[in-house]
């Protein structure tokens, strides 16, 4: 056993901690529900920004050419990375020209997918996230568990631990106490950090500008007190006109934590005086997403993470057991393309319930796509013997009576050899009850 | 570059008109969407010691910037040299500045052409001043408005104070920019 | 109008009491109802493992066996869902499938029900049913809550229906998922039987009999106060 189903084998031995994990998601769940009810064209909203999504990916490239061409007009300098190498050393090498060892980093998850953080910190950089939750983790020496929400997966005592071992204080569960401290020792390294890196919610074709969505205002105290805001973005985050941002900022924080809007939503055109703003466009693979017919509707995704507080599966396994840098839902369709043989297990890790399909703000058809990257893994490989055994069983009436009559009398005759033969089904679950005949033999018997 | 210029095959989306129902202006829910989200909001007619006030609600001794006359701050920021000019923002107890406009569906207020930029986050506590005839219903409208002119060089929405809900889902104001965010409404 | 009843291979298997009850149940409504003899899968359990690829012949005898049909009933959300979206006949048989609850409300025969049934009956949401083929609406979308089995069981008389505090989260079947991840499987049935013992219910039915055939198993072997049935069977009983 491995991938998914081993992570989640570890993960589901806590019930309680299960239970808790489950319940603080689902609560989440449940307050996107009350504000999505709260707008009047709430379905109308989704199928509009769908539309928007689908028609920017139809014209991706003129529109990351305009939006150059606008940004850089404004004085934002454009950068082009293919992969994550190129990102990364693109960063480092602004960084060099900078001077600095120390950069401050509010929430992006293309640096985590880049691998950020370990690439500078092996060149020297020493990397502050500034995400209160991102900090958390980073302390641990953990990855994020959820692209929303880094740290959903850390109780209280865990994190005082880690704030009293890196801070030296006394121990403290009391959120408000440990936010005013990490405000205070995030607030030092604002003050004192000429470059600040941020992520990019929605970048804007016809404007050049940019926009970054933060609770904490943190990727804010970075850039201002900075001397340089480097943006990394994925080109799947353009959007052709700012009157769009309307459709998409009334979707995205309801869709994520239930809040009708971010604390801030920052748009940026121009640098301030004397101080310089460079965006990465990460290409990264997902052109070759653009260019799967079956699986290109993934980059509409405006990564609000509603998907996995949905997903029953994330509820009780964990973004963790997903292993990827983009887990849940979302994850299962995204990371094969990157690594198909370490993650295949992911578009098994569901039961195509569709939940992540219904919630999702523009609309992805996720459970689809599972389906799809079933058959993509297996397009490929030899069929076993015993999946061909199977369907010979099930196109052959004839085949299929002997089996079913077969079947009949090992469940009546020898309950425990039927379970056997269906383990690990019968593992933690009784068999139906053998009935006496099957329905075919009923009807024969009867008509 | 020419890989993305591919289209799939078969039809290409449009872009959809951008139309919903249009929805009422109130300044009564505008005032509770601004306190769901952690906000005040003060009729400057309710308003009556300005120097009262404040002392009242973030003590005496504070640093307070403003670009209102009307309510108007004790100090001035230079920002003729930077280390200088971080250590004058960090030192900033309230700021006062204008609102453009206001979202009556999510308590947002659009602030632009700060004179610093750091302004609205470093301050311990942020007032915003805003006309009631600038409030708007949703999103939608207030971006009708905004792109009639160039976007400006920066703008924010801003809507509550700084939160965050990191640790295990408590829900604590102030975790990086203000503690509290207030909004007097004038006619 | 022939109706050609098609019975997925686990209830001809497991449950041929639902099987019976269906039939019965769409004679008793005055349905020329036939069952062809040679059926025998759809093919979702190859298709939901990953193996479509294998299954053109399952595909072709479905054909060769319902052909004759003008409509196609099953009491089975998951495998119409399948055979509606993937399957390799999909396209031709698109508009003439239908489960069960869809057919009976399409038909316009649910003043004819005339069943009693006076228990606490909390409804089980098949996903493939629910979001698949849309037999009711789920509640992430917005809009009035609505579906086939609460307007089919309305119907019922003394059937108390009763709401749960999730109404639609996955009960963990997932076919091939059942096996796969067998541990988060029973988890997940676990938890929904809790929302159902919680808010008092004595019978889970659902669309389903899969979802179903999984809680009775979970049920049993936890010996919770809970039965499970189809719900062809509340509507016929004999």
């Amino acid at each position: 056993m491995t991938g998914h189903p081993q992570k989640a084998s570890i993960f589901l031995e806590n019930e309680s901690y299960v239970d808790w994990h489950d319940e603080t998601l689902w609560w989440i769940r449940e307050k996107r529900d009350k504000a999505s009810g709260k707008v009047q064209d709430w379905e109308q909203l989704r199928e509009t920004a769908s539309k928007i999504k689908e028609h920017t990916l139809d014209n991706l490239g003129q529109y990351l050419l305009d939006f150059e061409k606008n940004a850089t007009d404004n004085g934002i300098k454009i950068h082009w990375a293919e992969d994550a190498e190129d990102h990364n050393s693109i960063v480092y090498d602004l960084l060099k020209q900078k001077k600095t060892n120390c950069v401050v980093k509010s929430k992006s998850m293309l640096t985590e997918e880049c691998g950020l953080n370990n690439y500078l910190e092996d060149q020297g950089i020493e990397v502050v996230d500034t995400d209160l939750g991102e900090r958390i983790v980073q302390w641990l020496e953990q990855t994020p568990s959820h692209i929303v929400l880094p740290a959903i997966h850390l109780k209280k005592k865990d994190i005082g631990e880690i704030f009293t071992k890196k801070l030296g204080i006394p121990f403290l569960e009391d959120a408000d106490k440990l936010t005013q401290i990490a405000r205070n020792h995030l607030r030092d390294y604002f003050l004192s950090t000429p470059v600040a890196i941020t992520g990019v919610n929605f970048a804007i074709a016809e404007s050049g500008t940019f926009v970054i969505c933060t609770n904490e205002g943190n990727a804010d105290m970075g850039v201002h007190l900075a001397d340089m805001h480097i943006a990394s973005m994925g080109i799947e985050k353009i959007i052709p006109k700012t009157e769009h941002l309307g459709v998409f900022l009334r979707l995205l924080a309801r869709s994520a934590t239930g809040q009708s809007i971010t604390s801030y939503s920052s748009h940026f055109r121009k640098p301030a005086k004397d101080k310089e703003i460079h965006l990465i466009l990460v290409d990264n693979g997902r052109s070759d997403i653009l260019h799967k017919e079956k699986f290109r509707n993934a980059l509409k995704c405006i990564r609000c993470g509603a998907c996995m507080n949905t997903c029953p599966v994330f509820r009780k396994t964990g973004g963790h057991s997903y292993q990827s840098t983009i887990p849940g839902p979302i994850g299962a369709i995204l990371s094969p393309h990157y690594n198909p043989m370490k993650y295949g297990s992911l578009p098994f890790a569901s039961t195509l319930c569709g939940s992540c399909s219904a919630i999702c703000p523009v609309k992805i058809d996720i459970d689809d796509q599972l389906y799809h990257w079933r058959q993509e893994l297996n397009r490929k490989k030899s069929t076993p013997i015993s999946i061909s055994v199977v369907a010979k069983f099930l196109s052959k009436s004839g085949w299929f009576d002997l089996g079913s009559k077969f079947f009949t009398t090992i469940h009546k005759l020898m309950p425990n050899v039927a379970e056997r033969i269906l383990k690990p089904y019968s593992h933690n679950r009784k068999l139906p009850e053998p009935p006496e005949k099957s329905f075919k033999a009923w009807y024969k018997e009867n008509s | 570059m020419n890989r993305l210029g591919a289209k799939k095959a078969g039809e290409i989306q449009t872009l959809p008109v951008i139309e919903f129902h249009p929805q009422e202006i109130s300044i009564k829910r505008f005032k509770k969407s601004v306190t769901d989200v952690g906000g005040l909001v003060i009729d400057s007619t309710e308003m009556l010691n300005w120097n009262e006030w404040l002392g009242k609600k973030f003590g005496t001794q504070i640093k307070v910037y403003s670009t209102s006359e009307v309510y108007p701050g004790n100090f001035i920021l230079h920002t003729e040299t930077l280390p200088k000019t971080t250590e004058q923002l960090n030192s900033i107890d309230v700021a006062i500045i204008h609102g453009k406009l206001g979202v009556v569906e999510n308590g947002a207020v659009w602030v632009e052409n700060v004179k610093h930029r750091a302004i609205p986050f470093i301050a311990e506590h942020l007032i915003l001043i805003l006309g009631k005839n600038d409030i708007v219903p949703t999103m939608h409208e207030a971006y009708e408005i905004l792109t009639k002119s160039e976007m400006p060089e920066f703008g924010v929405f801003i809507s509550g104070p700084s939160k965050t809900a990191d640790i295990e889902q408590s829900l604590v104001y102030g975790a990086q920019g203000p503690k509290s965010l207030t909004i007097i409404l004038h006619e | 109008m022939k109706i050609g009843l098609f019975i997925p291979c686990f209830i001809n298997q497991f449950y041929p009491n639902v099987g019976i009850a269906t039939l019965k149940l769409l004679r008793s409504f005055g349905f020329d109802v036939h069952y062809p003899i040679d059926q025998t899968c759809c093919g979702q359990s190859l298709a939901n493992s990953g193996y479509q690829k294998n299954t053109k012949e399952i595909d072709e005898h479905f054909d060769q066996v319902f052909d004759p049909y003008d409509n196609i009933v099953a009491p089975a959300g998951s495998c119409i869902f399948y055979i509606k979206t993937y399957s390799g006949n999909r396209n031709k048989y698109r508009e003439r499938l239908f489960e069960l609850s869809e057919f009976l409300i399409k038909q316009n025969v649910l003043e004819q029900i005339t069943s009693h049934y006076p228990r606490n009956v909390g409804i089980i949401n098949s996903c493939h049913g629910l979001r698949g083929l849309q037999l009711g609406k789920s509640s992430e979308l917005a809009g009035d809550d609505h579906s086939t089995l609460t307007t089919i069981l309305s119907k019922v008389k003394d059937l108390k229906m009763i709401h749960l505090d999730r109404s639609d989260e996955c009960c963990g079947f997932g076919g091939t998922f059942s096996i796969k991840e067998p541990e988060l499987s029973v988890k997940m049935g676990r938890d929904r039987l809790k929302d159902f013992i919680k808010n008092g219910a004595e019978v889970i039915t659902g669309t389903d009999v899969s979802c179903l055939m999984h809680l009775d198993g979970i049920i049993r072997k936890n010996n919770y106060r809970l039965e499970t049935k189809h719900y062809s069977e509340i509507l016929y009983q004999t």
